[in-house]
């Protein structure tokens, strides 16, 4: 056999390795929310609340733990950025104009890697495991945890911004 | 009535699966030892979303033939369907062993992988596939879904058209078309594609459902959402920000409430109109 063939050859049977035999099978899966309402979360609720969703919804789409982990890092990073950004900006009570907005933005921005990480996932759950190709039927209501991971994350990120401030 | 394994293959290869399931009703003890009695039957019944059925029926005719490739690639179809990949990729493995160049085959093992999100074997897996034989119908269909899953939705657009070029009819490469071009915002596109789809199979109840909401997107009524379509929830959501604090920040107060009310506004419409037609298309 000439030598490219047995590298091929190589090269195929590790190609033909099991992969999957350690999947735990789950067929009937908790619905997860759209990846594009989880922006309305980062805009009212700030860096912790789009956090706590994304990583929630990044467990029902069964995102690998690494990538979850991830999406802590991004949380995290966003919500380091606005407290510096607080503690160079705000002056106690004295709130310049602007600045909601640009905690706003920062936490849109760090929701990015977050909907980057859970994409491909989502796609699969879409492609093979939705029960429905209607989107209303497919995807879980985000109205109820979407309010209360604003209020709740909104607050805390609040108590740290005028905490450090 | 002795059972048909030509009618049952032909309402199997039409998406009848009931009547082929039928067709098959009538078998006598020697056409149920036959490897193509329990392979229309697995066929009949995945078709009919009955993947534990299916499993059964595959697996009897394993129990007969073990070495049935056809049999082995639906068992793996069935457990994937289980989300058994674990069973899945077994059954693709035995069969790949038996009939390793099997661009079928090959593409059914990429389905499982594509499945459990690795991706990149996958393709992989296709490569092996499209080397085998570089005209096989399964090779474009299977790396336009793994494209799909990555989100490179105009990759997909452009796979399925070079399918439909080549078989302007068929049908699963209008729907990979359609679904690729809703997530694209190409709502006039999408609607084209996805309703040749539900002409070819009417049946397909969830199909009719995505078909229904391209087409309500096109409606006159939601034409002043198509720009947003385009974008995206997040894209829109950025450009609007962009805007109404880029026209603050230039000190064009006035221009930035105007502004702020549009996108308000629309982002209200875009919640009321679009189900409010795609009810009244659905009547």
């Amino acid at each position: 056999m000439p030598e490219g063939g047995g590298t091929d050859a190589v090269a195929r049977n590790a190609l033909l390795a099991p992969t999957l035999q350690d999947h735990v099978a789950e067929p009937v899966r908790e619905r997860p929310w759209r990846l594009g309402s989880q922006v309305y979360v980062a805009f009212f609720g700030g860096c912790i609340a789009v956090t706590a969703i994304a990583l929630i919804n990044a467990t029902k789409l069964r995102v690998p733990g690494p990538q979850r982990a991830a999406i802590v890092v991004a949380g995290v990073i966003g919500l380091a950025a606005t407290l510096v950004f607080a503690a160079l900006a705000i002056s106690g009570s004295d709130v310049p104009d602007g600045a909601r907005v640009a905690t706003q933005l920062i936490a849109i921005a760090a929701w990015g890697p977050m909907y980057l990480i859970q994409r491909q996932r989502d796609n699969i759950y879409q492609v093979f495991y939705a029960a429905s190709e209607d989107q209303d039927e497919a995807y879980e209501s985000l109205i109820g945890p979407g309010l209360a991971a604003v209020v709740v994350g909104g607050a805390i990120q609040l108590v740290l911004v005028f905490g450090i401030s | 009535m002795p059972a048909d394994f030509t009618l049952a293959q032909h309402y199997v290869t039409i998406d009848q699966p009931k009547l082929a399931l039928e067709a098959l009703s009538g078998a006598d003890g020697d056409a149920m030892e036959s490897t193509e009695f329990w392979r229309l039957r697995a066929l009949a019944h995945y078709e009919l979303d009955e993947p534990t059925e299916a499993a059964r029926s595959a697996s009897e005719g394993l129990q007969r033939n073990p070495e049935a490739v056809d049999l082995l690639v639906v068992l793996a179809l069935a457990e994937a369907e289980r989300d058994d990949l674990a069973a899945a990729e077994r059954a693709s493995l035995a069969a790949l062993h038996l009939d390793p160049e099997d661009p079928y085959v090959l593409c059914a093992y990429a389905r499982v992988l594509a499945r459990a999100g690795q991706l990149d074997k996958a393709e992989q897996i296709v490569d092996l596939a499209a080397r085998s034989d570089p005209y096989a119908r399964e090779v474009p269909r299977t790396r336009a879904l793994i494209e799909l899953l990555r989100g490179h939705n105009r990759k997909v657009a452009r796979i399925s058209e070079e399918m439909l070029a080549d078989d302007p009819e068929d049908a699963a490469a209008h729907r990979i078309r359609g679904v690729a071009l809703v997530n694209t915002g190409d709502a006039h596109g999408a609607r084209d594609s996805l309703g040749t789809a539900v002409r070819d199979d009417p049946t397909d109840q969830a199909l009719a459902g995505v078909a229904r909401s391209a087409r309500a997107a096109t409606h006159p009524l939601l034409w002043p959402m198509l720009p947003l379509q385009r974008l995206g929830v997040a894209g829109s959501w950025v450009a609007a920000i962009t805007i109404i604090f880029g026209l603050r920040a230039l000190g064009l107060d006035g221009a930035s409430s105007v502004a702020s009310f549009v996108w308000i506004a629309l982002v209200a419409y875009s919640w009321l109109a679009a189900p409010a037609i795609e009810r009244r298309l659905s009547r």
